[in-house]
């Protein structure tokens, strides 16, 4: 036992009236956006092919987020942890964004069964028919056994983002510790799925842009980026939150400081995953490996790889460093939205390259369009999943214990 | 202070601090506040397990270890760096798998774990010196009922150096936070002089240290006729069979570790029965001139028996002396034996390719002649190659240059005579079975008569749509 807390719960912890209007509002925006992206589309070179693919980028990016969130709530189940309690509501409600997001997949899903190779170009028959290569995986990539992964996963999703939440939920009126002691069970087993679909779910949606390459620690990969990127969304939701006065004592520079070490060690993480991926295929020095890091060093897409290799690892890590920064709200956020700009680079850099090999980097109206509106969709989604709903695990047993948390 | 036991030894004690004893973390938390609101620095807290929020209680302020651990870090990662810069790029270059000799990548991992090591074991040594340890002997530990600060019980303590420490008041303020107990802890300080029989002991045990290091520096330094000590007799001498040895054990009775195939036996892919693939000759045609030959023989007994080559070569030489003043020199020498294989009755070579002559086998041919052959012969086979020009730059002497491939005497070669060439060699040239397949054999050949046809084409063996880029050319 540590030093029995003493501290309570004294904040104001519901939205107010304006958050209907919010979700309103944000869904309108984001409807029209993605209908604007729609139509600049039609007027580029690459037509909806381009859409596809930024639209893939947006949404994995926004998914990411609640995956990340998802593997912290299920991680601090797991590890009994009661420091986090305060901000663990945040990250349930962001893993409560994922049912919604599931139906946003259908677009995907559409590319993939009706336009042909457009988006997977394993699903075009012609080029399968000329590729021995992708022959071979046939069994494994094509459109039916795709769309039944695709449906596993998302369904997985929804189910322990929506499962987390609502017992969560639950104990907010009930103060039941059994529902404690259950979440906590169902956390081991609940993570083992987690990785796995996290995993084939990168396979499928963006390894296999390029079915020819492989790599086994793409998944991980992956995972570490959002993870990074939901402590970052958590830690600027936090403050958002702080800035409009609730939560205002909940959360004190203690929780900010455990967050920037978590978020400084997923930088980290990050950086040592991608590392690892590149530097077996740099040794191996395999074509069939090396091509898919070919096209990201050559033209523009190499001042790309290199701002993820400064901007996502090298000045983060530093910047992270020292705990003065950690425990300095601005800073914090300020690294904060400067990772999750990152995070973005990191998915639009994994996914884009597959458009057109050869061309570099472009950012238009249509990406410009696609991420505003899958982001105001998103931040709709997260004020819907809010409700009117605490933004804190008010009866949880651990709330006190996280309140009085303290790092030394 | 106790009664001296041992009138001899008067016991000499010194307080060292003041000692309170707290049943929970939150009394020791409250406790050490309140010591440091009175002024007091040098305290000191024990528990059982860390308590949050202890360290600004007592009021501890960071320390530099960070810094240090960062500093030695990078010395580590730094360290790392150099180690490989000069390992593989300065002192011993070696390329490996065509990577530049310093190739970034290639040294992170060292480099990521020398940082590592190196704020691993900056943090924990300095650690132990910021906290004064390793501490032979702790006078706490001789008070009675201390040791429960590993389980279940709380301690603080005002060291007696702390400036404002002064016994009775001190003692009053511990006991005016409601301790279960406020203890005086002291120190035996008296002269403790070591028993006798320790510095005997201690340079024994220095000298018989020494022994072994002695013993190997003399058996490094010695020589012996007697044989090896076998620590291991069955790993020294394993009864393992070895290649071309004779078998340690009499399993066989011949001894013969490398069995011969079972007579009347062909190990599987040996049987090789197509003379006209697997050695460029006729067999039907090979027979009849035997028959004929042999004939021949009966008929003039002037000529050798043909089938000996080495009495062919040496008849030649000795027919042709001016020929071959000096065997060492190149030019000479590469003629004589072409002489005498000239003389040489030729086994019937075939004439045609004993396997369908497709495209595929051109390409094949080309590939492989660019990798095998072009060192010497050169990409079009007059005898150019970078090897061979890179030799007669350096003028050794032992160089015999190949011989082009357009000369007339191998334009007249049958293929199955180049087919032979290749696989045995000639001359000077090592053969190539070894290292190349039968099918790429013939494709070399192949590939050799398009090189040599190129040399004497005419405009009809260019296709018509090329040949009108030719004419451009």
């Amino acid at each position: 036992m540590t030093a029995k807390p003493h501290a309570e719960l004294r904040d104001l912890y519901h939205f107010g009236e304006e958050r209907q209007r919010a979700v309103r509002l944000l869904g309108a925006i984001g409807v029209v956006g993605l209908l604007l992206g729609v139509i600049f589309s039609l007027f580029e070179a690459e037509g909806l092919r381009r859409f596809a693919f930024t639209y893939l980028v947006s949404y994995t990016y926004f998914l990411s987020l609640g995956l990340g969130a998802l593997c912290l709530v299920l991680v601090s189940h797991l590890t009994r942890a009661g420091w986090n309690v305060v901000w663990r509501r945040l990250a349930e409600i962001l893993g409560a964004t994922l049912p919604c997001w599931a139906l946003m997949f259908l677009p995907i899903l559409g590319f993939l069964l009706f336009g042909g190779g457009m988006l997977f170009h394993w699903n075009d028959p012609e080029i399968v028919r000329n590729d021995p290569l992708i022959q071979e995986k046939v069994p494994y990539l094509n459109a039916g056994f795709f769309t039944v992964r695709a449906a596993i996963y998302l369904a997985v999703w929804a189910w322990l983002g929506s499962y987390y939440y609502r017992n969560s939920r639950l104990q907010d009126r009930s103060g039941d510790k059994e529902l404690t002691l259950r979440m906590q069970k169902w956390s081991g087993p609940a993570l083992i799925l987690y990785g796995f679909t996290v995993t084939f779910a990168s396979f499928d949606w963006m390894m296999s842009l390029d079915a020819h390459w492989f790599s086994t620690i793409f998944g991980i990969y992956f995972f570490g980026g959002a993870v990074m990127g939901a402590i970052a969304a958590l830690i600027l939701a936090a403050q958002f939150l702080q800035h409009r006065g609730l939560l205002k004592e909940s959360i004190t520079v203690e929780h900010y400081h455990d967050l920037g070490k978590l978020l400084f060690g997923f930088v980290f993480f990050w950086g040592y995953i991608a590392f690892s991926q590149y530097m077996l295929i740099w040794y191996a020095n395999i074509p069939e490996e090396t091509q898919w890091f070919l096209v990201r060093q050559t033209g523009g897409w190499l001042g790309i790889s290199l701002i993820l290799l400064v901007g996502h690892f090298l000045l983060p890590f530093a910047g992270l460093m020292s705990r003065h920064v950690r425990r300095n709200r601005m800073l914090l956020a300020g690294w904060s939205a400067w990772l999750l700009v990152m995070h973005w680079l990191d998915l639009y850099w994994l996914i884009m390259p597959q458009l057109s090999k050869g061309a570099g980097p472009s950012f238009g109206l249509v990406d410009l369009c696609c991420l505003i509106g899958l982001g105001c969709l998103y931040a709709s989604t997260v004020l819907w999943a809010t409700g009117d709903h605490a933004l804190i695990a008010v009866r949880d047993p651990r709330l006190a214990e996280s309140l009085a948390f303290k790092n030394l | 202070m106790t009664q001296a036991q041992d009138p001899q030894i008067t016991p000499q004690t010194k307080v060292i601090g003041l000692l309170a004893e707290f049943d929970s973390p939150d009394a020791l938390l409250a406790a050490a506040e309140r010591v440091r609101g009175a002024g007091y620095l040098k305290t000191d807290a024990f528990s059982p397990f860390p308590i949050h929020g202890m360290d600004e209680a007592m009021g501890i302020r960071p320390t530099g270890l960070p810094w240090l651990a960062l500093l030695v870090g990078m010395f580590g990662g730094l360290a790392g760096l150099f180690g490989e810069l000069w390992a593989n790029s300065i002192d011993y270059p070696i390329m490996v798998s065509g990577k530049p000799f310093f190739s970034l990548p290639a040294t992170i991992p060292v480099s990521f774990e020398l940082t590592i090591l190196g704020a691993g074991v900056a943090t924990f040594l300095g650690m132990l010196v910021l906290n004064g340890l390793p501490r032979l002997a702790n006078p706490l530990f001789r008070k009675p009922g201390f040791l429960r600060a590993t389980t279940d019980r709380f301690f603080l303590m005002i060291e007696a150096t702390d400036p404002k420490f002064d016994l009775a008041p001190t003692r009053s303020l511990l006991e005016s936070l409601q301790p279960l107990g406020v203890e005086a802890c002291e120190a035996d300080t008296s002269p403790s002089p070591m028993p006798k029989f320790v510095l005997p002991v201690l340079v024994l045990m220095g000298c018989m240290a020494l022994i072994p290091p002695a013993l190997i520096a003399r058996a490094r330094v010695t020589k012996s006729e007697k044989p090896r000590f076998d620590t291991f007799p069955d790993m020294d001498y394993t009864p393992g069979y070895k290649a071309q040895a004779p078998a340690p054990t009499n399993l066989f009775a011949d001894r013969r570790a490398s069995r011969p195939p079972v007579p009347g036996t062909v190990p599987r892919g040996s049987l090789q029965d197509d003379d006209r693939l697997y050695r460029g000759i006729d067999p039907d045609q090979q027979t009849a001139m035997r028959l004929s030959s042999q004939t021949g023989t009966m008929l003039t007994s002037t000529s050798g028996p043909a089938e000996e080559a080495a009495e062919e070569e040496e008849i030649a030489e000795e027919d042709a002396p001016d020929a071959a003043p000096d065997p060492t020199d190149p030019e000479d020498t590469a003629d004589a034996p072409m002489a005498a294989e000239d003389d040489e009755p030729q086994p019937a070579w075939v004439t045609s390719f004993p396997l369908p002559v497709t495209r595929e086998l051109m390409v094949r041919g080309r590939q492989r002649y660019d990798i095998y052959c072009s060192a010497c012969h050169g990409l079009g086979g007059d005898g150019s190659g970078l090897v061979s020009r890179r030799a007669l730059e350096l003028e050794q002497g032992t160089w015999i240059p190949p011989l082009s491939l357009h000369v007339d005497s191998v334009l007249e070669q049958p293929v199955g005579q180049l087919y032979h060439t290749v696989t045995h060699g000639v001359r000077s040239m090592p053969g190539y079975g070894d290292q190349l397949i039968v099918e790429d054999r013939w494709a070399i050949v192949l590939y050799i008569r398009a090189l040599q046809r190129s040399r004497n084409a005419s405009p009809a063996d260019v296709p018509s749509d090329l040949l009108e880029t030719l004419r451009d050319l």
